[in-house]
């Protein structure tokens, strides 16, 4: 007798946590599968080892359990993310596939929270008409989103104040505020928490920008400065992103929404358990429910009329093509992701990178999307300029050294230990263009423990991005000299990672289902009753990080759902 | 915590292996030539002088020895090899084992393997094995590791690599007062997670205060 559930939901990230939240509050019995392990009050409470979190990225699945391979283009072999294995192995867990585990991503994100401006929604047509038809490359596959900001402002109104964001509001219903950012789209209330303290240099780079000329605010987050909800105040630790919250200050699906569900008693959560196929009824149409290998490798089946795929733009691409839901050929096309021109200073005075999150920093949003000035460089889409006051543990910090610094003895050392405590950092978000040439599919050669096939993305860095990365590199440098530096160096441009944690597009919305694999409310267009939720589902990809959007397309999805019901 | 649930299952319980208290005076993989040939090799890569300590003094062989025998037992072939090819081009060229020879040969040696980058760098040896070159890539991390990794892995002896490079470790949060540009971090008692088990046990409410 096969097993059946009245909803199974795949994935407890920041969609699945959502969905499994909403669906418990109504009655709904929820079984919910994550790949990972329920990380324990332990493991949360002692996370400040960077050896465990960062070189041996504990909370990431290891390429070798869990294998993804890349190529740059359609002739050259595919192999296994070369940027992550490193000699040691896996390294540079920010460069591979988000953590797993009930919680997802959002165990160990930085928590950058925003919303796109209406611009986001309709980046095709604003570049086609500023800069022409032909502007986009031939094999561009970019569209507009079938939704705009005014659609999902209710939406992240709710992920602000039913999760918990903190921040200074920039246009509460067209009423602006100095402290805020000043391109902000008008909202209907501000933030419920306060901004974050910053580390220490933050100041220094406001100041900078505000003699060059540009108004930089404070980056709104998801961790709490103040008691709210289930979460506490964050202590500032130093360990954040990349690590789990020892406070429950970060705003965690695990500690929100999947806490939220459990307590209703209608959330049955099964760990260690991945599901590696996606089953449809007799006649094709319907979704019938997932099979999944439990923690001792047996496979089983299980019923639904309800599944809800949440397990990551990739994954849930490579579950769907593994399921064989890819009629019109959409899933996995037009893959985005960020490249982020991490760039490093040497300041005069201790910053003391390593007090403070990441994401309690300050960001310049004004030459972000369509409101990049007009250049010779070919820069038809922005980027945020964001600062990286904090958050720097040391074997990450040496993995970022100058290119022209010796990489051992005593001059190496020497510079090290003079200029650790003076770093600091400055980052963008160039989003790359949907393209024929871009895509995920299951790699033909490369199989999993379970007999898997892998997922194999085809993807290079394209002229927009080097442009843009270049036109930027600039700006940063101007920055930080205006800062101060003694010292400033980029990573290569164009870099070697092909993956952000920001990778969308896979299973894009659309309204016309021959052209997009769900619809608004996440919904599968070949296979209803199956929703695919994630970055996966944009069209385009913004200058912001995309969590409090998928976030908001989740409670979305959610309400469509329980209306259906 | 407000989520509780058991680590069940064999996948749950991904714990960290420390080394045990019996292996504290013997090695865990390497042997004790090996152990010599690491700890001369890490030296070079983060040397040690009075006032500034390096991987001798942090002890990174003791961190190198552990991972080899838990999260890097992938490795253990690489190290006996690379020690292998590293001291049979010391005995070829120098006529003695790398842990044998004067620091300023040893460096000659690394410096000829053309540190770890590709035999395109002037001055590399062309004749240098890709793996030899790798082999020292490998202890060139893993020795970044051991010079910052928590003591309770072995290396970062007494603290060494923080202190040498100011970083306070396992805090459990700062203050306002710490959040200041050229505040010297070296006034900060530094925390290990020893002391953080010690000082928040899971007894207590998550919310223990601000500051160390």
């Amino acid at each position: 007798m096969t097993e059946r559930a009245e909803a199974v939901v795949v994935g407890l990230g920041a969609a699945g946590g959502i969905i499994a939240q909403q669906l418990t509050a109504v009655g709904v019995r929820v079984l919910a599968f994550d790949k990972g392990p329920m990380h324990t009050p332990e493991e949360f409470r002692f996370k400040h080892d960077e050896v465990r979190y960062y070189s041996r990225g504990m909370l990431v699945p290891q390429l070798s359990t869990d294998p993804v391979t890349w190529r740059p283009d359609e002739i050259t072999r595919s192999r296994l993310l070369p940027w992550a294995t490193g000699v040691l192995g896996n390294s540079e867990p920010l460069h591979l596939p988000p953590s797993i585990g009930p919680g997802g991503g959002t165990l160990h994100w930085g928590g950058a929270s925003w919303r796109h401006r209406q611009s986001d929604f309709t980046m095709k047509s604003l570049i086609v008409e500023r800069f022409g038809a032909d502007a986009l490359p031939a094999d561009s596959t970019m569209v507009d989103w079938p939704l705009g900001y005014s659609d999902l402002e209710p939406y992240y109104d709710k992920v602000e104040w039913e999760l918990g964001v903190s921040g200074v509001a920039g246009n509460v219903g067209g009423t602006r505020s100095p402290e805020g950012n000043p391109v902000e789209e008008p909202r209907q209330r501000g933030y419920p928490m306060p901004a974050l303290r910053r580390a220490a240099a933050d100041d220094r780079f406001r100041e900078a920008c505000r003699r060059l000329g540009y108004q930089a605010f404070q980056q709104p987050a998801a961790i709490a400065s103040v008691p709210y909800k289930s979460l506490s105040p964050c202590v500032s630790c130093g360990f954040c992103h990349g690590y789990l919250c020892h406070v429950d200050a970060k705003q965690s699906s695990r500690v929100t929404s999947v806490a939220a569900a459990m307590a209703t008693g209608n959330l049955d959560v099964r760990t260690s358990s991945r599901v590696f196929r996606v089953n449809r009824d007799e006649t094709g149409t319907r979704v019938k429910g997932v099979s999944y290998f439990d923690a001792e490798g047996q496979a089983h089946d299980v019923d639904a009329d309800l599944v809800v795929l949440g397990c990551y733009a990739l994954e849930n691409s490579r579950l769907l093509l593994a399921s064989d839901i890819n009629a019109n050929g959409e899933v996995g096309q037009h893959f985005m992701t960020h490249s982020f021109g991490w760039c490093n200073a040497v300041m005069p005075e201790y910053t003391n990178p390593f007090m403070a999150s990441l994401v309690a920093a300050s960001v310049v949003d004004e030459l972000n999307g369509e409101l990049v000035p007009d250049n010779n460089e070919g820069v038809m889409w922005g980027s945020v300029i964001t600062s990286i006051p904090g958050d720097v543990q040391p074997i990450e910090a040496a993995h970022n050294l100058p290119p022209d610094l010796p990489q051992w003895g005593k001059v190496f050392k020497d510079w090290f230990a003079e200029n650790y405590r003076r770093l600091f950092g400055i980052h963008n978000q160039i989003p790359s263009f949907p393209s024929r040439r871009y895509y995920v599919d299951l790699d033909p050669d490369v199989r999993d423990s379970f007999g898997q096939p892998a997922l194999r993305i085809t993807h290079d860095w394209a002229q927009h991005d080097v442009a843009a990365l270049r036109y930027f590199e600039k700006l940063k440098r101007s920055i930080c000299d205006e800062m101060g530096a003694l010292q400033f160096w980029t990573e290569p441009l164009p870099p070697p990672y092909h993956l952000s944690t920001h990778e969308v597009g896979t299973h894009r919305m659309g309204e016309n289902p021959s052209t997009s694999v769900v619809d608004v409310f996440g919904e599968s267009h070949e296979c209803p009753g199956l929703y695919v939720l994630g970055g996966g589902q944009f069209p385009t990809l913004s200058g912001y990080n995309p969590t409090e959007t998928i976030q908001a397309l989740a409670y979305l999805a959610a309400d469509h759902m329980v209306e259906k019901a | 915590m407000s989520v509780t649930e058991p680590a069940a299952t064999a996948c749950d319980i991904a714990a960290v292996e420390r080394p045990s208290p019996s292996q504290v005076d013997g090695w865990a993989f390497l042997s004790p030539e090996e152990a010599r040939t690491i700890e001369a090799l890490a030296e070079r890569i983060m040397p040690g002088e009075p006032g500034s300590p390096g991987a001798r003094d942090a002890k990174v062989v003791r961190y190198i020895d552990g991972a080899l025998n838990e999260a890097s037992q992938d490795l253990q072939t690489s190290y006996r090899s690379g020690i292998d090819d590293l001291n049979s081009r010391c005995l070829s060229e120098q006529g003695q084992v790398f842990a044998e020879l004067g620091e300023a040969l040893q460096d000659q040696i690394l410096r000829d393997l053309g540190g770890t980058a590709s035999s395109s760098v002037p001055g590399a040896d062309p004749k240098v094995g890709h793996s030899l070159r790798t082999f020292f890539a490998i202890v060139r991390e893993h020795t970044l590791q051991g010079m910052f990794c928590d003591p309770e892995y072995g290396g970062n002896y007494e603290l060494a690599g923080w202190r040498l490079v100011g970083f306070p470790g396992a805090q459990w949060g700062y203050g306002p007062d710490h959040i200041r540009e050229g505040f010297d971090s070296m006034l900060i008692p530094f925390k290990t997670l020893a002391d953080l088990r010690r000082e928040h046990p899971l007894t207590e409410s998550p919310q223990a205060g601000e500051g160390s």
